[in-house]
C-alpha cells in the first residue's frame, strides 16, 4: 500500500468580514498530497478554526474539480464523484468562539478506479440560514491532489528553458521552463539552476520549483525561477542605484537539471546570457572622461 | 574588422569578471536560509525537503506602524507569521447612497459625505443600472463633500462622473439589498473582497448559491441569465466581475449566472497585497414576474492555488 502525506503543513486561512470579525475562519492545510492503491483506504486530518467572537456553524462538503487545460487553475464540477468515497466524518460542526477542531476524512479509493492524479476540493462553509435579501457567506476550500498509484503512464516533456531576454543590466533575472505533463501521474518536478562564469566556475545555484507547484495530468505550466529577489523601480537613475546595489558583470552559462518525476531527471539544452551594468558603466566613463579633462586641462595650464 | 579586437577584449574582461556580490538570501540545491542578517547570534529559518525551521534567539519590543499605503513591522524575523492569507468582503450598503457629482483623480466629490468613513471601502458607479461602471476604493480623507480613496480598482474602464444618476456607496452592508425591482430598470448590487496573500502561487475566489433567487417558499424563481446580458425589462439575474483576467468561467466577459457548483470571479497567479476585485449583481423583471420576496444565499469561497 501507497500512503505518502505531504505538504500537511498548517498554512492556514482567516477570513474576516470587512464591517466586523464577527465571521471568521481557519481552513488548514491549503493542499493535500496522498497517493493510495486502489482498493485501499485512508484518513487524514484537516483542521477548522472558529476565529469569531462569535458561534458559528460550519458544513464540510466534498467537491469534484479539474484544472483548466490552458491555465492553472482550478474548476470545481457538478459532479458527486468523490463525494461517494471521499467522507468527512461529519458533515457540520458547530463551534464556539475561538474554538478548533480536527476533522477525519476518509477515503476509500474504489478498487476500480483507474490509477492516475485526481484533484478535490474539502470546502468548509459558514452555513446559511434562512436568506434575507442576498444574503453572504464565507468559506475556504483545501484542495486534495489524490494519486491513485497503478500501472499508469508518466511523462512530461520539458521545454522553452530560457531567460526572459539575453542581455541585463541587474539583477532580478527569471529563468522559467514550460512543462506539459502528458502522463497520468501529477508532477512536481524539483531541480536546480547553475549559473557559472566564462571558465565553469559556479557563480549560484538556483533552486527549480522551490515552493513545489505541481502540474496536474494534462496540464500545461511555465515555472519560473529568480537569479536576485530584489525589487526595483524603472527608471535611469533608480536603475543605476540597482546596479550598484546588486552588481552583477559578466557572461554567464545557465544550466539546469529539472526532475518532473522523482526518477525521471531532464537536462534542457544550456544557454548564456550577458550581464553588463551599462548604466553605471556610463555614468563613470563620463566622471572618467571629466576628471581625466579636468587633469589634462589644469596639467598644460601648469606647464605652460 | 578593427572593431573586432576591441569587442573581443571588452567581452574577455566582461567574462573574466564573471562576480556578482553576495546577496542577502542563501541557498543551495536542497537548502534556504531566509532573512539573513549580520551581527545577531542564532538561525532564521531553514527548509529542506523533509524539514521546515523557525527558530529565533531573541527580539527586541519594537512598534509596528501602518498606513493606507504600507506596513512596518520591526524586529528579528518579523516577516514571519502564521497567518496565510486575509480574505475580506465589503457589501454595497444601498442606504448610504449620495450623488456622486465630480471625480478627479482619486478624489469624488458627493452631495453629502456625512455617512461616509475614514477607513470605510466604497464604491462610485456611474449610470446605475444595467450598464453601470463601478470603481472600488478605501477613504484615506475626507475634507468636507471631497472624499479620497487611496486607489480606485476598476473593470478595467474607469467610470466617468458627471452628476447624472452617478451615485457613491459605503460597502459595509450585512446583505445586498436590490430594494423593489422593476421592469423598468435593472437593479444591482456590489460585492467587494481584499486578499493579502503569502502564497507564493497566489489564489482564487469562487463563488456560489444555495439555489435560485427565489421566494420563501420557492414558488417563483428569477431564472440565471442565459445571454451574456441582463436586460431591463427581462427575468433574469446574473453577475460580472471586476477581474478582466479570468480562465476558468466567463464572469470577466459577460453577465454570467451563479451556479450551485463555484465558479472563479477573481484570480492572482502570485503573491499579492490588498489585492481588490468584486462583483456586480444585475436582477432584471419582466411585468410577469410573480410580486415576492426574493432571496437567495451567496458563498464566497478562498482557493489558494497550487
Amino acid at each position: 500500500m501507497w500512503v505518502i502525506t505531504k505538504s500537511l503543513v498548517f498554512a492556514g486561512l482567516f477570513l474576516f468580514l470587512g464591517y466586523s470579525q464577527a465571521f471568521a475562519m481557519l481552513l488548514a492545510p491549503e493542499n493535500i498530497d496522498i497517493s493510495l492503491s486502489q482498493g485501499f483506504s485512508f484518513s487524514f486530518e484537516i483542521l477548522i478554526e472558529n476565529s469569531s467572537e462569535f458561534s458559528n456553524n460550519y458544513s464540510i462538503k466534498v467537491l469534484d474539480a479539474s484544472v483548466d487545460s490552458d491555465s492553472q487553475d482550478i474548476v470545481f464540477l457538478s459532479t458527486k464523484i468523490g463525494a461517494q468515497w471521499i467522507v468527512p466524518e461529519v458533515t457540520n460542526v458547530s463551534l464556539a468562539p475561538k474554538e478548533n477542531r480536527s476533522l477525519l476524512v476518509n477515503i476509500n479509493v474504489p478498487s476500480d478506479l483507474r490509477p492516475g492524479s485526481y484533484v478535490f476540493g474539502i470546502q468548509a462553509l459558514e452555513e446559511a440560514g434562512n436568506p434575507t435579501n442576498i444574503s453572504v457567506n464565507y468559506g475556504a476550500v483545501s484542495l486534495l491532489f489524490l494519486t491513485v498509484e497503478g500501472k499508469m503512464e508518466t511523462h512530461a516533456d520539458i521545454s522553452n528553458f530560457s531567460a526572459t531576454k539575453e542581455f541585463f543590466a541587474h539583477l532580478p533575472i527569471e529563468f522559467s521552463a514550460t512543462i506539459e505533463n502528458d502522463g497520468q501521474r501529477m508532477s512536481q518536478p524539483s531541480g536546480a539552476i547553475t549559473i557559472r562564469n566564462l571558465f565553469g566556475s559556479i557563480v549560484n545555484v538556483l533552486t527549480f520549483n522551490e515552493s513545489s507547484q505541481r502540474i496536474l495530468p494534462g496540464q500545461t505550466r511555465t515555472l519560473s525561477v529568480l537569479w536576485g529577489n530584489n525589487d526595483y523601480e524603472e527608471g535611469f537613475l533608480q536603475e543605476i542605484l540597482e546596479e550598484m546595489k546588486h552588481f552583477t558583470i559578466g557572461i554567464f552559462k545557465i544550466e539546469s537539471v529539472i526532475l518532473p518525476f522523482e526518477d525521471t531527471s531532464v537536462s534542457p539544452p544550456p544557454f548564456w546570457i550577458v550581464v553588463f551594468p551599462w548604466r553605471l558603466a556610463l555614468v563613470l566613463g563620463f566622471l572618467t572622461s571629466l576628471a581625466l579633462a579636468v587633469f589634462f586641462f589644469a596639467r598644460s595650464r601648469i606647464w605652460r | 574588422m578593427k572593431v573586432v579586437g576591441p569587442v573581443l577584449v571588452f567581452f574577455c574582461l566582461i567574462g573574466l569578471l564573471g562576480s556578482t556580490i553576495a546577496h542577502a538570501e542563501m541557498t543551495s540545491t536542497n537548502y534556504i536560509i531566509r532573512f539573513d542578517d549580520i551581527s545577531f547570534g542564532g538561525g532564521n529559518t531553514g527548509s529542506s525537503a523533509s524539514y521546515q525551521l523557525r527558530d529565533t534567539a531573541s527580539t527586541s519590543s519594537l512598534l509596528s506602524s501602518s498606513s493606507a499605503t504600507y506596513e512596518l513591522t520591526p524586529g528579528f524575523r518579523a516577516g514571519i507569521y502564521d497567518r496565510v492569507a486575509d480574505f475580506i468582503v465589503y457589501i454595497q450598503d444601498r442606504s448610504s447612497e449620495v450623488a456622486a457629482t465630480t471625480l478627479s483623480s482619486n478624489t469624488v466629490t458627493v452631495t453629502s459625505a456625512s455617512g461616509f468613513s475614514v477607513d470605510d471601502m466604497m464604491a462610485i458607479v456611474q449610470d446605475s443600472g444595467e450598464s453601470q461602471i463601478s470603481a472600488i476604493g478605501k477613504i484615506i480623507l475626507i475634507a468636507g463633500n471631497d472624499i479620497t480613496v487611496d486607489a480606485w480598482t476598476n473593470s478595467g474602464v474607469a467610470p466617468v462622473i458627471d452628476g447624472s444618476t452617478d451615485y457613491a456607496y459605503v460597502l459595509d452592508a450585512s446583505s445586498v439589498s436590490f430594494g423593489t425591482l422593476s421592469n423598468m430598470s435593472t437593479a444591482t448590487g456590489i460585492i467587494a473582497w481584499e486578499v493579502s496573500v503569502e502564497d507564493d502561487h497566489g489564489y482564487s475566489v469562487y463563488v456560489t448559491e444555495d439555489g435560485e433567487l427565489r421566494d420563501a417558499g420557492a414558488l417563483y424563481t428569477i431564472p440565471d441569465v442565459a445571454d451574456g446580458t441582463v436586460s431591463t425589462g427581462a427575468s433574469e439575474y446574473g453577475a460580472r466581475s471586476s477581474d478582466t483576467t479570468l480562465s476558468a468561467s466567463t464572469f470577466d466577459t459577460a453577465d454570467t449566472g451563479i451556479t450551485l457548483s463555484p465558479q472563479q470571479v477573481s484570480s492572482r497567479s502570485a503573491m499579492s497585497f490588498s489585492s481588490r476585485d468584486f462583483l456586480t449583481l444585475k436582477v432584471g423583471v419582466e411585468t410577469a414576474q410573480a410580486s415576492a420576496n426574493y432571496s437567495q444565499s451567496l458563498s464566497f469561497l478562498y482557493v489558494g492555488d497550487y
